[in-house]
């Protein structure tokens, strides 16, 4: 589970940079198969939850149905105001639950390896140096015109493509290696999702318990 | 003014192709009614092959009605059958819950 939490929260980096978020996408988003080192294959869905003013909330529903049915959902709003995106608020919710927590700011970046100022704090020039020019990948049976990225830090190397056609979030495929278990992981897009119904309410969201830290990793 | 026509008619073709071609698939989950999924999971496979079964029993019996050992095997599959279809249905319920 707690691997499940650094992967939610790296990816969200991830998407960051590609994300649209013009109010038509409200409710949209992408799904996507997620395959860990040993191949057991998960859901993932990433989309818009909501655009209130300046803030726009992405949500994240997690689900592995072969193994060990694990279900997460993460809930972060984005302050879109200036170039510099920041995250504001976090929540997440497990069905042992029946609200959503908080998350206190630390808990906003756990991952070990790329880190949230490498996307999050990135002008859109700082970004386009990682581009590697442009592909065309097959995915879930399409061809697909993307734009390759490559970013590492520390003993995570991350390789994701993206595409204008894959709006709001963008991303058509993610290969994330490293030394480290959780650093190992592929993502690739199923299809667009859109009428969502985000898992997370905000507005009854409790403080963070100390069984709710229990699911997550530490802060470092 | 009918090759004009002609290649007019060509690039817009060309155009509207690339565009249908544009699209990703989307799921729109607006239109995903459990009611839906229920009525659809009646014309499953095993479901069909339940009702061929029921048909070859009513047929063995010649019309006549069941023999003892025929209706409590059917009653059991029946039985069988509806807790399946009770299962099968809470399932696709929760998923299609799910974005």
């Amino acid at each position: 589970m707690k691997q499940i939490n650094m992967l939610l929260a790296a990816l969200i980096l991830i998407s960051l940079p590609a994300l649209s978020f013009n109010q038509s996408y409200d409710k949209s988003g992408s799904k996507f198969t997620l395959i860990f080192k040993d191949n057991i294959k998960s859901d993932l869905s990433i989309y818009i939850a909501g655009i209130e003013g300046n803030m726009v909330g992405v949500e994240m529903f997690f689900h592995e149905k072969s193994f060990s049915n694990t279900r997460m959902s993460q809930q972060f709003w984005i302050d879109k105001s200036s170039s510099k995106l920041e995250i504001k608020e976090g929540y997440f919710l497990v069905p042992e639950f029946k609200s959503p927590q908080k998350l206190t700011k630390e808990y906003f970046n756990v991952n070990s390896g790329v880190k949230i100022e490498d996307f999050l704090f990135a002008d859109e020039s700082s970004v386009k140096e990682n581009s590697k020019g442009k592909v065309t990948l097959t995915v879930a049976g399409m061809d697909i015109p993307c734009e390759k990225f490559e970013k590492s830090r520390g003993k995570q190397k991350i390789t994701y493509y993206i595409s204008p056609m894959a709006k709001p979030i963008g991303l058509v495929k993610l290969i994330s290696e490293g030394e480290e278990e959780q650093h190992n992981y592929v993502i690739e897009f199923n299809h667009l999702i859109k009428n969502i119904s985000p898992k997370i309410d905000r507005k009854i969201a409790t403080e963070m318990t100390e069984e709710g830290k229990s699911f997550l990793p530490k802060p470092k | 003014m009918k090759i004009l026509s002609l290649i007019f008619s060509l690039s817009l073709f060309i155009s509207l192709k690339t565009y249908a071609q544009d699209q990703l698939p989307t799921v729109d989950y607006s239109k995903t009614d459990p009611s839906q999924v229920q009525r659809g999971t009646a014309s499953t496979g095993q479901s069909s092959e339940f009702l061929q079964q029921l048909n070859q029993m009513q047929g063995q019996s010649g019309g006549n009605g069941l023999s003892a050992a025929d209706q409590k095997q059917l009653l059991q599959q029946l039985k069988q059958f509806k807790e399946q279809e009770k299962e099968r249905q809470e399932l696709l319920e929760e998923l299609m819950a799910e974005p």
